[in-house]
């Protein structure tokens, strides 16, 4: 519980430029790392760090007070250790997902086109109807054209989307969220 | 010069010294951290305090208030409340228990010996040969 006294200065102490954006480098470090943790908490623990490192850096200056934090990763470490339980990494969970669930199904289409393409040019060239997924696509590759109609379906879709999750349940370990006390 | 001290140590003991340095009266981190390292804790740093802080505070052991500092920001004060007065006497009693238990252990083992020499010759086996 934090009570606040009624009599808290009005002017913020201000740091020179180069210590503030340091300070600010750090802090970003920080959060990065913290970004996992329960928000209100990382806020209120963010401020306070902040706050006592002003309040150090004027007593031992600025190089000890960082130096006395540590590294952020390593700051952030301890406190996740302190919960009472592991919980989802929503972060991991979500680049996860964008690498598994939107690029491999873009590469996966794009390498099919390249292939249908292809194929068409062995033959002789011409147009050809294909589907890939359900969603119908005509290809044309002449001496004078290339070309690839489609529509949009349901199918690539489908699969960008159980990709995602699955790919967004294993990174953030989202089982972490009913898991027992640690 | 002595052996550096086992982080993990400290980490177990840290809570309950903290609890300790704040019995005598209203402080704030940086302060404590000083306090702590007047008292032999000499490589305790500001970020493994902090934490302990917090999971305190958390817990409800530790009641905080924001006061004006002259040289910069608010500053955080930490005071034990009376769950942290009860959990400090129970800690202390515990870690009495487990000095005790670890003195009588200690005491009862073998003092360290130097391990055999690797060059010094091997002692002929005793007793004849069948």
């Amino acid at each position: 519980m934090t009570t606040t006294d009624d009599h808290l200065p009005t002017t913020a102490y201000r740091p020179p430029l180069r210590e503030r954006v340091r300070l600010s480098w750090w802090m970003l470090r920080f959060d990065v790392a913290m970004q996992d943790y329960p928000a209100r908490e990382s806020r209120r623990i963010r401020r306070e760090l902040r706050a006592a490192v002003l309040d150090d850096a004027a007593r031992t200056g600025f190089d000890d007070a960082l130096r006395g934090l540590g590294r952020p990763r390593r700051l952030a470490a301890t406190y996740y250790a302190d919960l009472e339980r592991e919980r989802p990494r929503w972060t991991d969970g979500a680049v996860l997902a964008g690498l598994i669930g939107i690029l491999l199904p873009g590469y996966m289409w794009i390498a099919w086109q390249m292939g249908a393409l292809s194929a068409i040019d062995e033959m002789g060239g011409g147009t050809v109807d294909l589907s890939w997924l359900g969603v119908p696509a005509t290809f044309t590759h002449t001496d004078d054209t290339i070309s690839m109609h489609t529509t949009a379906g349901w199918g690539p879709v489908a699969l960008s989307g159980a990709l995602s999750l699955v790919a967004f349940a294993l990174g953030s370990r989202i089982w972490r969220l009913w898991g027992s006390a640690a | 010069m002595p052996e550096p001290r086992d982080p993990q140590l400290l980490k177990g003991v840290l809570p309950m010294l903290t609890l300790a340095a704040l019995t005598r009266e209203e402080t704030y981190g940086y302060e404590l951290v000083t306090v702590l390292r007047d008292a032999g804790l000499d490589d305790l740093s500001t970020g493994t305090l902090y934490p302990v802080l917090t999971r305190l505070e958390r817990d409800g052991l530790l009641i905080s208030r924001l006061v004006a500092s002259a040289s910069g920001p608010a500053r955080k004060y930490y005071r034990l409340s009376a769950p942290g007065r009860a959990a400090l006497a129970a800690q202390r009693d515990a870690w009495v228990d487990l000095v005790a238990t670890a003195e009588r252990v200690l005491g009862a083992a073998a003092p360290p010996t130097d391990p055999p020499d690797a060059a010094a010759p091997v002692p002929a086996p005793t007793g004849s040969p069948r």
